[in-house]
């Protein structure tokens, strides 16, 4: 049960952090690569606070969200005049940036010897240290924020983003300033992000930059175009069959020699097929 | 894809884990003479997974030799693939010990694994053997992990204390992303400018980076006396690009093994770096004939580990008893000499000086 429920923590983490990458790409046609880099900022802001200045958990993912947000704002602006690869390019440097930060501002962050100790949330004395209390917290916290960005989705705002992914000049001839309209959603979805970094952080209770590299940017992307672009739910699904397939397959009995290799091999295999039969996700309703 | 659809897809994905979960607990519930199980940690794909391969070789060895002396005490491992990686680790734990449900463990490889799987490990109570190395900051309890690799720090100051000793005054570090490198480089530093040596470049290069000229131009551009390489991962691209650079300084290094020594045969002069005694003669011989390649650098110091394990379990396999002779050991004859366990949690081998020249590592004297 506690191997399920860890489990289970892991992928409402990683859905947290689907939605908040399908944002940008799904909703406004963005790629950006660069979510691990707002994950992280996430998770050493709520470090940080919480083992050095015993900051409380609550109030740490609040600062966090706002450090997000302020560098979102600051990295989003200059992003936001980029297209296409470009932006994807711009975002892919930014991430190499922030993980280079992560490891070398070594008074800050220890570099690659990582933050331990990290406590779980507590909160009018109640420790959320037993994992089923952080799995319903972390569930609680994707449930908010899943309702939210289906708010954000079906809003006008939701719709303008929808169309500046479909003709972002023809939307500019009706007098829609496109630019603040990718700033905010690019901003918005960092502090999404942010929020999962901070769970994160809290629930494994150690991180250091190897967790925040290029490849979990991937990772993430994976998630959506598995799920499904400019879906919400897709996000979910994605998530649960990218972080349960891998364990399902550390059950099938390989040879121990081989195993590993096998693992890989036949999750690869099985995430082509998937593609191969569903290129626009499980339930994408937008191609890349 | 309709909704039915979706939910059949989440409905076999959630009903296969669980029976895959359910399955593999029972398969461990009943039968009178069960062997002994011991989970093993080690990264067997990804990047480092040669790191890995080398020690699971190690622990296969030794697990096979205990079964064939202790017929009545078999051990049976289940290995968990943690990819090098904190989260990866935490899962394989968590599977270990809560599925699978061994009394022992043996690993992880690397230090942000075994600090990340510290908190599960004091709050599960099971005694786990690492050949990895973590500093006592990362870890709750000195002696669980019990740590069977040579404290990074102590080995580094006995390298510094020997680069000072040869009148080195000028001296730039290489070392990849990992943190046992960047930690060695740290501490070397530290400890040649506290001699008076000035340090011209440190440059951090990527762990699995096949290109590392510029960082090594940039390492020699102020002419140093000495380059120090703080890298295993990247010693072979370093010493390339040194040799192609037609760099003339002397060259020290921290723990090589007879891989990086033969593929740099061909642009190696001479590197002089500090290893832990060489293993036995009879590890290597018997490693040699069964897997028909030398041990590589984890593979004694796992085999050590297994073993330290395996014999306390022969004489009494209780998780207590283990427990108890991980917090009381001061020492243990290995393949890897004679190892020291001391009561903050430091883990002490012999070391020696060692030659590097022409593919060939020759043992140049003690360097303790």
């Amino acid at each position: 049960m506690e191997y399920l429920i860890h489990l289970g923590i892991l992928v409402a983490i990683y859905a947290i952090l689907g939605i908040s990458l399908n944002l940008v790409v799904g909703y406004a046609g963005l790629l950006s690569i660069t979510q691990a880099a707002f994950y992280g900022i996430g998770a050493y802001s709520t470090a940080i606070l919480m083992t050095n200045y015993g900051v409380n958990f609550f109030v740490s993912i609040l600062v966090g969200m706002v450090a997000t947000a302020i560098v979102s704002l600051l990295v989003g602006f200059v992003l936001s005049r980029f297209r296409e690869d470009y932006y994807a390019l711009g975002s892919f440097g930014f991430n190499i940036i922030i993980y280079s930060i992560f490891l070398n501002w070594q008074s800050l962050t220890r570099g690659p010897l990582g933050i331990p100790g990290i406590d779980r949330p507590e909160v009018f004395g109640f420790s959320f240290s037993e994992n089923i209390w952080f799995l319903v917290l972390v569930v609680a916290a994707g449930a908010l924020i899943y309702y939210l960005t289906e708010y954000i989705s079906k809003s006008a705002f939701g719709r303008v983003l929808k169309a500046i992914r479909e003709d972002e000049q023809a939307i500019q001839i009706f007098g829609y300033k496109t630019i603040y309209y990718k700033l905010a959603i690019f901003v918005i979805s960092a502090v999404i992000a942010g929020i999962a970094g901070a769970f994160f952080a809290s629930y494994i209770t150690f991180i250091d930059p190897s967790t925040f590299t290029l490849n979990e940017s991937i990772f993430v992307l994976s998630i959506i175009i598995l799920g499904g672009l400019a879906n919400i739910r897709g996000s979910i699904l994605g998530a649960l069959f990218l972080i349960l397939l891998p364990e399902i397959l550390r059950f099938v009995g390989f040879p121990s020699d081989i195993a590993a290799q096998m693992r890989q091999v036949v999750y690869g295999v099985l995430l082509i097929v998937l593609m191969l039969y569903r290129p626009q996700g499980l339930l994408g309703e937008y191609k890349l | 894809m309709s909704k039915n659809k979706l939910w059949i897809i989440v409905g076999i994905l959630a009903v296969l884990i669980i029976a895959l979960v359910c399955l593999s607990g029972s398969r461990s519930g009943d039968g009178l003479s069960k062997p002994i199980k011991i989970g093993v940690m080690a990264i067997l794909s990804g990047d480092a997974a040669a790191w890995g391969n080398n020690a699971k070789k190690a622990i296969d060895m030794a697990i096979e030799e205990h079964n064939a002396k202790y017929p009545e005490k078999q051990v049976e491992t289940v290995y968990v693939d943690t990819k090098g990686d904190s989260k990866e680790a935490v899962t394989g734990f968590t599977k270990l010990t809560k599925v699978d449900k061994v009394q022992f463990i043996i690993g992880p490889l690397f230090l942000n694994e075994l600090t990340s799987i510290d908190p599960l490990v004091q709050a599960s109570g099971i005694p786990v053997i690492s050949p990895a190395y973590t500093p006592k900051e990362n870890r709750k309890n000195p002696k669980n992990p019990l740590l069977m690799w040579m404290d990074a720090m102590i080995e580094t100051e006995r390298i510094a204390r020997y680069v000072i000793g040869q009148g080195v005054k000028t001296v730039s570090i290489i070392h990849s992303t990992d943190a046992w490198e960047t930690s060695v480089a740290g501490e070397f530093k530290k400890q040649v400018e506290a001699a008076g040596v000035k340090v011209l470049a440190v440059e951090t290069v990527q762990q699995d980076a096949n290109d590392v000229r510029l960082s090594v131009t940039k390492l020699i551009a102020g002419k140093p006396e000495a380059v120090f390489l703080s890298t295993y991962f990247q010693y072979i691209n370093s010493l390339k690009a040194l040799g192609e650079q037609r760099y003339s300084g002397k060259m020290f290094s921290i723990e090589i093994d007879d891989y990086l020594a033969g593929e740099t045969k061909d642009f190696v002069r001479e590197v002089l770096a500090i290893n832990p005694e060489n293993y036995s003669s009879d590890f290597s011989a018997a490693f040699e004939k069964r897997y028909g390649v030398r041990p590589g650098m984890p593979a004694g110091h796992a085999f050590d580990a297994a073993n330290l394990l395996l014999e306390n379990i022969a004489k009494d396999s209780s998780k207590e008893s283990v427990f108890n002779d991980f917090k009381t050991r001061s020492s243990y004859k290995g393949v890897s000499g004679e190892i020291t366990f001391t009561p903050d949690g430091k883990t002490l081998f012999p070391t020696a000086l060692y030659r590097i020249s022409d593919g060939k590592i020759e043992r140049v004297g003690p360097l303790e």
